[in-house]
């Protein structure tokens, strides 16, 4: 119990440190909010009255407090390019990213953890993993986004290269196959690595040997000793892959023209909209330290040699 | 004299201490293959070096009448939606294509080795407080702190490197600290100590040397993951700006010409990213299999 107290309240500290890098960055930004929503043909007098009707004339930390008290009850602020409240602009572009992460998430989960399975399980596959990973792991998501464009959506013209997330889920999820793919290539990879060492070294222990001379069925020794005590990396691998795919997601969605919170980020910091950069980033930041923290209990969940000892790793 | 095991170093640990810059020539000469993946890499900078001489053609030379072509006599990896020379601009490219990351990691490295030496020399508070700091800095991607600080300089190549630079200094040091406490607690350190040599000298004469090795592979590796975040930036538009020939960018720009079925430009860009990245990668690989069993 203790243990999970001190991650949670570890997180909230880092989160709240975030928050005050990033409104401090964005005081950095260039541009003044108050001349820009006035007009180009506004008077001073004029500009500063927009600036004291949207409190910027405010100090710093004061705004601060405020903004952050506002994103805690959702409200993000308004775009000063789009002129509307930056959660309307996002809550759809929020839905296309999730899919692409939960998909891509989904692979690396499923294809990882089961191609560390037939490696740990058969020689054979253990050595073309071995070659094949080596290969995987240094892809770079643009490149395996251009080999995957130019193969099967132009070549073979399987799928859409310009991902469509509007109408009907099947066909959404048909056009986010290829950018999910080349979010979690190499992920894939690490994952199948990791899992495979971590099962191969549970079936050297004594406790797999016990479980043969038991008598029990390669399958249940495997599925009850060898999978549940080797889960411990695993977990952990997947919580930092989900941070990846948070990062990298924002390079798939220029790669099929998605628009999704990625792309909104870029085109947002491209025009100087510091709202929605401050909102978008500190969106990130919560729910990559959220997706850390969750890895961390569910580490204590599934070992619970961990919870007795009271060790916070 | 008795020998107390306390005051003699090991042999090897003398050798090394003696020789200064330790196994440096014997891992190239042991592993064939780092040896290629070294000289190839020396050779990817020569090619920026020499981009004038060896490029057909200059980067930014148009000729519209030959736009968009596959590879040919006089192009032989084809031309982009400008009739630019691609391989001149891939050529070309590998300029700030590696330039970017060298940088990043040169700074990451110095700063990285700097603070796990001194926490691990001083400890106590400051080693807490470093590790904290760290710890909080690896919590975040560096991509999205590259894109905080784009924000706030603006896109173009220098944002990203100043961001990078920062984000690199825990993935080098979290595989460092390790080894460099294990290198602290060896006999040798405290012979040193008791004989009043100066931490200063005793941290640089001594303790760097002998992790250098892991120095040396892990910033190899970190070469690779510089090398990949960079382009990711210039290819999300928020790098490395046109008409600049970098690889990133090619991908992106060529992205258009991929989809009307003219992919020269986008994939010999990827080609290019994929080779330099992989031959980092092994390199570093071969290095740190090198390292370890050095440190045993």
């Amino acid at each position: 119990m203790r243990s999970v107290l001190k991650n949670v309240i570890g997180a909230l500290v880092t989160i709240l440190v975030a928050s005050a890098v990033i409104f401090a960055a964005m005081q950095l930004v260039p541009g003044d909010p108050a001349a820009e929503i006035a007009g180009t043909d506004a008077t001073a007098t004029e500009v500063e009255q927009v600036r004291q009707n949207l409190g910027l004339d405010r100090p710093a930390w004061i705004r601060y407090f405020d903004w952050l008290g506002g994103f805690v009850t959702g409200d993000f602020g308004q775009s000063l390019q789009h002129r509307q409240s930056v959660l309307t602009l996002l809550k759809p572009r929020l839905g296309a990213t999730l899919m692409l992460d939960l998909y891509a998430t989904l692979l690396v989960a499923v294809v990882g953890i089961g191609l560390g399975v037939l490696a740990a399980r058969n020689r054979r596959m253990s050595s073309t993993l071995t070659v094949v990973s080596s290969v995987f792991v240094g892809l770079p998501t643009f490149v395996a986004a251009i080999f995957l464009i130019q193969v099967f959506a132009i070549s073979l013209g399987w799928f859409p290269a310009l991902a469509d997330t509007g109408d009907g889920l099947a066909s959404t999820i048909h056009s986010l196959t290829l950018p999910a793919i080349a979010l979690s290539l190499s992920w894939i990879a690490l994952v199948a690595q990791i899992s495979r060492a971590s099962f191969r070294e549970q079936l050297g222990r004594e406790h797999v040997q016990t479980a043969v001379g038991r008598g029990l069925t390669k399958n249940a020794i495997f599925r009850r000793h060898v999978m549940r005590n080797g889960a411990a990396p695993i977990v952990s691998v997947i919580s930092l892959t989900m941070g990846g795919l948070i990062a990298g997601s924002v390079v798939v969605e220029r790669a099929f023209s998605i628009d999704g919170v990625g792309a909104f980020l870029v085109q947002s910091i491209l025009r100087h909209d510091a709202e929605v950069v401050m909102a978008i980033t500190m969106l990130i930041v919560v729910v990559f330290i959220a997706v850390t923290v969750i890895a961390d209990l569910i580490q204590l969940a599934i070992d619970p040699r961990l919870r007795s000892r009271g060790v916070d790793r | 004299m008795t020998s107390t095991g306390l005051v003699t170093p090991s042999p090897r640990r003398a050798r090394r201490l003696r020789s200064g810059q330790p196994a440096r020539r014997s891992v190239l000469r042991q592993d064939r293959v780092a040896l290629g993946l070294t000289i190839f890499l020396g050779l990817l900078v020569l090619v920026a070096l020499l981009a004038p001489v060896l490029a057909p053609y200059a980067p930014d030379e148009t000729d519209i009448l030959a736009a968009s072509q596959g590879p040919s006599g006089a192009h032989l990896l084809g031309t982009d939606a400008l009739g630019r020379d691609l391989l001149s601009r891939l050529i070309y490219g590998t300029r700030l294509s590696l330039l970017g990351p060298v940088v990043v990691i040169g700074v990451a490295t110095v700063c990285a080795v700097t603070l796990v030496l001194s926490s691990v020399w001083i400890g106590g508070r400051y080693d807490r407080f470093v590790g904290k700091a760290l710890s909080v800095l690896f919590s975040f991607p560096g991509l999205i702190l590259a894109i905080v600080v784009v924000a706030i300089v603006g896109a173009g190549i220098t944002g990203p490197i100043v961001a990078f630079s920062i984000a690199f200094i825990p993935y080098i040091a979290r595989v460092l600290r390790p080894v460099a406490l294990r290198e602290r607690s060896m006999t040798y350190v405290n012979a040193l100590e008791m004989l009043g040599v100066s931490g200063w000298t005793i941290c640089v004469r001594h303790l760097l040397p002998n992790i250098f090795p892991f120095v040396r592979a892990h910033v190899t590796i970190a070469l690779g993951t510089a090398l990949v975040d960079l382009a990711a930036v210039s290819y999300i538009g928020l790098g490395v700006q046109a008409p600049a020939a970098e690889w990133g960018l090619q991908i992106s720009t060529g992205q258009a010409d991929l989809l009307a079925g003219k992919p020269w430009e986008s994939l010999t860009a990827c080609v290019a990213v994929l080779v330099v990245v992989i031959a980092v990668n092994i390199l570093g690989e071969r290095l740190a299999a090198a390292a370890q069993k050095e440190g045993r």
